[in-house]
């Protein structure tokens, strides 16, 4: 009986530890075969970081360092498995095993919460410990922290390839010229405007108060119709 | 929620990454009663994966879209027409146009111009004994597949040779 026993609990340990789903539908694993950077879903990356991510990460490879980079923004990115979002260390090797069917390249993700690696020497994780991830940039932050963490992997690992500034996203895109004239010379014209729509409409609610009792008996009437 | 399990990846011959589209799909000729039209309206998600001896069977970008095509890597951003079901990414996600639906599986299937049977998936047949296995929303679909229905966010998955314990939901991008 008590064989019997310790029998039924071992299949139920067993049952509770093993996995509920394998799992493969993660969006990076399928793109990461056909391209070398999985970009998150939303928001959109800016392009000019998106071009000098690419122009990195081909300069990676012509150094001989094939790398694949997976930029996770959010639990969108990882479809099926939402809950390996926020756990880079846990995804990375995951991810890792999935794509190695072709080649075992060198893997970075970078998730808000961190970075990870995978099929990586030492020395290649160790140059991009002290690279920040700037959450508050989201996927552009994401961007930024892999075109700076490429290139010292590369090159960490024999491969030199030149390390590129990181360009500014969006406002902050020194080409833009700065505040709009429109902004800085149209806005106050615009606050005066409304204020003046406001005391005209003001003006004519007290010369029509008058005739708010019949318009509200009438209201009932014109809502039934 | 709880672990994934051990990841799979795509199986290692050609028939694991099959083409995106047939003749028909090709011209952009009418393909049963679905057509391949402009740009329309919004479209709504639903999600299908493929498995096959327990490997991933690759769902192409640009099924349901003929060329020319404007393509950015794995991505296909634009088509000289698309069909009522399309993919635009190679990760399982179908873009289906609600208007001219209700679709099953079966339409998507001869769209991408792939076989699908109780015996057929794609470029591959059951072993002897065995049948395609269908689940949706995590759930065995006792039917033929070909008429599981295509409806907004239905996770789908296919199986034959083997079983790969389906996954029941699917994080959808929003807009989708």
């Amino acid at each position: 009986m008590r064989a019997l026993l310790a029998l039924l609990l071992g299949v139920a340990v067993l049952a509770a530890a093993a996995p509920a789903a394998l799992a493969d539908a993660d969006p990076p694993s399928d793109v990461l075969l056909l391209q070398s950077v999985y970009y998150p879903y939303q928001p959109p990356v800016s392009d000019k970081l998106r071009r000098t991510l690419d122009s990195v990460v081909a300069a990676s490879g012509k150094a001989g360092y094939p790398v694949k980079v997976a930029l996770v923004e959010s639990a969108v990115d990882l479809g099926a498995i939402p809950q390996l979002f926020g756990k880079p260390a846990e995804y990375a090797p995951f991810l890792g095993r999935e794509i190695a069917f072709k080649s075992k390249n060198p893997l970075l993700v970078i998730m808000p919460a961190g970075i990870a690696t995978n099929n990586v020497s030492a020395k290649a994780q160790q140059a991009i410990q002290g690279i920040k991830i700037d959450a508050s940039k989201q996927s552009d932050g994401l961007v930024a922290a892999a075109i700076e963490a490429v290139p010292k992997m590369a090159t960490a690992s024999g491969h030199p390839v030149a390390a590129v500034p990181v360009p500014s996203s969006g406002s902050g895109n020194k080409g833009g010229g700065g505040t709009s004239p429109l902004i800085v010379f149209g806005a106050p014209v615009l606050l005066v405007a409304l204020a003046a729509l406001v005391a005209a409409l003001r003006r004519r609610g007290d010369d029509e108060e008058d005739d708010d009792e019949d318009e509200d008996e009438q209201a009932p009437a014109e809502a039934s119709t | 929620m709880p672990s994934p399990g051990p990841p799979i990846g795509v199986g290692p011959t050609a028939a694991y990454m099959p083409m995106a589209r047939g003749a028909p799909a090709s011209a952009g000729d009418r393909i049963g009663r679905l057509g391949c039209a402009g740009e329309s309206g919004r479209r709504v998600g639903a999600h299908v994966e493929l498995f096959a001896h327990r490997r991933v069977v690759v769902v192409p970008a640009g099924v349901g879209m003929a060329p020319p095509l404007k393509a950015s890597g794995a991505y296909v951003r634009a088509a000289r027409c698309s069909y009522p079901v399309r993919t635009r990414e190679p990760t399982g996600l179908l873009e289906l146009d609600p208007r001219p639906g209700p679709f099953t599986l079966g339409d998507l299937f001869a769209i991408w111009g792939q076989p699908l049977s109780a015996r057929r998936l794609a470029g591959f047949r059951a072993p002897p004994g065995t049948r395609v296995a269908a689940y949706l929303d995590g759930r065995l679909w006792p039917g033929d597949p070909r008429a599981l229905p295509l409806r907004r966010h239905a996770v789908i998955v296919l199986e034959l040779g083997g079983h790969v314990p389906p996954h029941a939901t699917y994080r959808f991008p929003r807009g989708l």
